[in-house]
């Protein structure tokens, strides 16, 4: 990529003094990332990342923040070979790791407790944090609660009737929810409300964000909370099968799941096969859909350089999918560069795919799957077939279903 | 540093300085309320005394703006405005007036279009400065080059957060005037000034010669008499256009927007 080059040796020499050059080297993934945003957040973000880089090292937060996932979050969560899947979609065989127990019944957790709590170290008095479906919202109202701390989530007008039993559940964990109308009412527009709130509130506000998105340092940041659950898995499939698996699917909206469970694996990807499944909604034509990595162009969206789902003129396009949480236009920073240095491979799934899977999971297994999760495993039914019996597919099952139930 | 040879922008405000001048910058969004009454509230901005008028080129996701933009922002979204007719309305301006021009836009709609390819078109219709809110110093320098290779002023903005050496790294990339956000917030009317803003305004004046325009926030006679003696302009956008969102009918909100002007216009002039 010699555009990428150029750019980023560019900026680099540009930047003056240690800040910008330290910046240089850990806000960006190729030409992705950065920090687009106002004037005014700079500082924060700033603040941010410092605190970030020192209490990742530091042991007594460490040793907290794994207490937590142990005792709070019920980690590590199992790595599940699905026999009757398996044998029903009669090829590969099929691991599933169990994002679905964590408490709360997703991987949100896992981000929720770790920036809370960082949130604390900082001082800070209030957190803020954005929510489509909920799931980033519950976290975080129970992460809030935890560490008895004021929380407020952003949700989009659409989404609180979509998803009623969620805002409940962040009520009943002492949560105010704040209605977003502006925009299309739903996530992204979540996300620019709570962006413009925390421009107003920078000094005492702590904006906990869902996904590897955003500026930097939120995307690495996300990225390293998540990054449990690849560790977790690597591990558990040595000590199983002895050996790497062959493939590994999970869904990606705006990414974090995805790159948890992938991270750990990427000096593999040689022989571990990495897939991200993304929302083919209504088909790719009808353009209700959430391939944002697929279908989408390069651009700037929600404070970083990353792909995005717009129009000709650059004006940001409403995604769709039947699952709340990959219904969004943009995707992690990350994402588009694994994307572009072909590490990762981006496939979609359409809406009428993955209800199926998300039907057939049930019937198999016993395991009620989230719409999300729904995604990977369709992609599953597709794959496995395919291949022979010793070759080992997982899935990172990233959420629970009963909200899918709920809300159909 | 302020040198070289300065350009139409830093010129208006030289020649208000000799007086003792400060400047008015009204913002509106091209293509709100219509395409034509876009035309008839830059000419009410021209006539009545405005010395820079800022033009919005509208983003489906304004996050630097509060509710005011972001509703004109999407009127004239609606009204099918692009990056094109924007480029088209100002050559079109451009054959009555030649107030210098600002464009405000977010990045991505500068990058889809090609930043090299709409800094040339934006030349060639006769802007003079583009104003960018989600594009700080960090990502600025990436494409400096293109913005110099055109002679368009990139006006950079300071925040009350911004560190004394940011602040100077501001003032070094910036051109034309300095946009200093009066607020810990987004645009949209506010009632007061915070006294911190006067330290920040005499900061800045120590460490540039930059004109300082101050915005986010103005709308009143008060504001703008605590502020005038510390900088070299004002920016005010939400409530002018709220005159014309709030307006009974579109004439009598023109109406309102000239008075407005000239108010202001004196007021600074004075």
């Amino acid at each position: 990529m010699k555009k990428d080059e150029k750019k980023l040796k560019k900026a680099n020499s540009s930047f003056r003094g240690k800040e910008y050059r330290s910046y240089g080297r850990n806000g960006y993934f190729g030409e992705f990332g950065g920090i687009y945003v106002p004037e005014i957040l700079v500082s924060a973000l700033k603040e941010l990342e410092k605190n970030y880089f020192k209490y990742k090292k530091d042991k007594k937060f460490k040793e907290e923040l794994s207490f937590y996932l142990k005792n709070y979050v019920g980690r590590p969560t199992p790595l599940y070979y699905a026999e009757r899947l398996s044998n029903r979609l009669g090829g590969a065989r099929i691991y599933l790791k169990r994002e679905d127990l964590c408490h709360l019944g997703a991987h949100k957790i896992n981000n929720t407790v770790g920036q809370v709590l960082l949130a604390r170290k900082m001082g800070k008095k209030f957190i803020i944090a954005e929510t489509g479906a909920g799931q980033h919202g519950v976290a975080t109202a129970a992460a809030a609660a935890l560490f008895n701390m004021s929380c407020k989530v952003f949700m989009g007008s659409k989404d609180i009737k979509r998803q009623s039993s969620n805002v409940i559940k962040m009520k009943l964990m002492g949560a105010e929810v704040i209605e977003v109308s502006s925009g299309s009412k739903t996530l992204k527009d979540a996300v620019n409300e709570a962006l413009r709130y925390w421009v107003s509130r920078v000094d005492d506000t702590y904006y906990v964000l869902g996904s590897v998105v955003g500026p930097h340092p939120y995307p690495t940041m996300v990225r390293d909370f998540q990054v449990i659950i690849g560790k977790e898995t690597k591990k558990q499939i040595m000590d199983i099968e002895g050996r790497l698996p062959d493939y590994i699917i999970a869904c990606v909206g705006g990414g974090s799941n995805s790159i948890g469970v992938f991270y750990p694996f990427l000096k593999n990807a040689d022989s571990v096969k990495l897939i991200g499944v993304e929302a083919g909604g209504k088909g790719i034509k009808s353009k209700k859909h959430g391939a944002t990595l697929g279908y989408g162009d390069k651009g700037i969206f929600h404070g970083a350089f990353s792909y995005v789902l717009q129009d000709d003129y650059g004006q940001i396009e409403e995604a769709y999918s039947i699952s709340a949480g990959l219904d969004y236009p943009g995707v992690g920073p990350e994402h588009a560069y694994l994307k572009e240095k072909g590490i990762v491979k981006y496939e979609y799934i359409l809406d009428s795919e993955a209800l199926e899977a998300f039907k057939t999971l049930s019937v198999c297994e016993g395991i009620i799957p989230a719409y999300e999760s729904s995604h990977a495993l369709a992609y599953v039914a597709k794959l496995a077939p395919s291949l022979d019996k010793d070759k080992v597919i997982i899935v990172n099952l990233s959420g629970r279903g009963d909200k899918d139930i709920e809300n159909k | 540093m302020y040198k070289g040879k300065s350009s139409a922008i830093e010129r208006v405000f030289d020649n208000l300085r000799k007086n003792n001048q400060k400047a008015f910058i009204p913002f509106i969004t091209c293509g709100f309320p219509t395409l034509g009454g876009f035309f008839s509230l830059f000419e009410a901005l021209d006539k009545n005394g405005a010395d820079i008028i800022e033009i919005g080129i509208p983003f489906s996701d304004p996050l630097a703006d509060g509710p005011v933009i972001q509703t004109t922002s999407k009127i004239a979204l609606e009204n099918g405005i692009n990056t094109d007719i924007v480029f088209n309305s100002i050559i079109k301006i451009r054959k009555s007036s030649d107030t210098p021009i600002a464009i405000m836009t977010y990045f991505n709609t500068i990058y889809h279009y090609g930043t090299g390819r709409f800094l040339k078109k934006a030349k060639r219709a006769g802007v003079n400065g583009l104003i960018i809110p989600d594009l700080p110093l960090e990502e600025f320098t990436s494409y400096r080059s293109y913005f110099n290779r055109v002679n368009i002023d990139n006006i950079m903005f300071a925040s009350l957060t911004s560190s004394k050496e940011r602040l100077s790294a501001i003032a070094r990339e910036g051109k034309g005037f300095i946009y200093c956000v009066s607020v810990k917030g987004v645009t949209g009317i506010r009632n007061s000034i915070s006294p911190e803003v006067i330290d920040f305004l005499k900061n800045l004046k120590e460490i540039t010669n930059l004109p300082l325009a101050l915005g986010f926030g103005l709308s009143n006679r008060e504001q703008i008499n605590q502020i005038k003696g510390y900088c070299d302009g004002v920016i005010i956008g939400s409530k002018i256009l709220s005159l014309i969102l709030e307006a009974d009918s579109f004439s009598k909100g023109i109406k309102e927007v000239e008075n407005f002007t000239s108010n202001v216009s004196n007021l600074l002039k004075s």
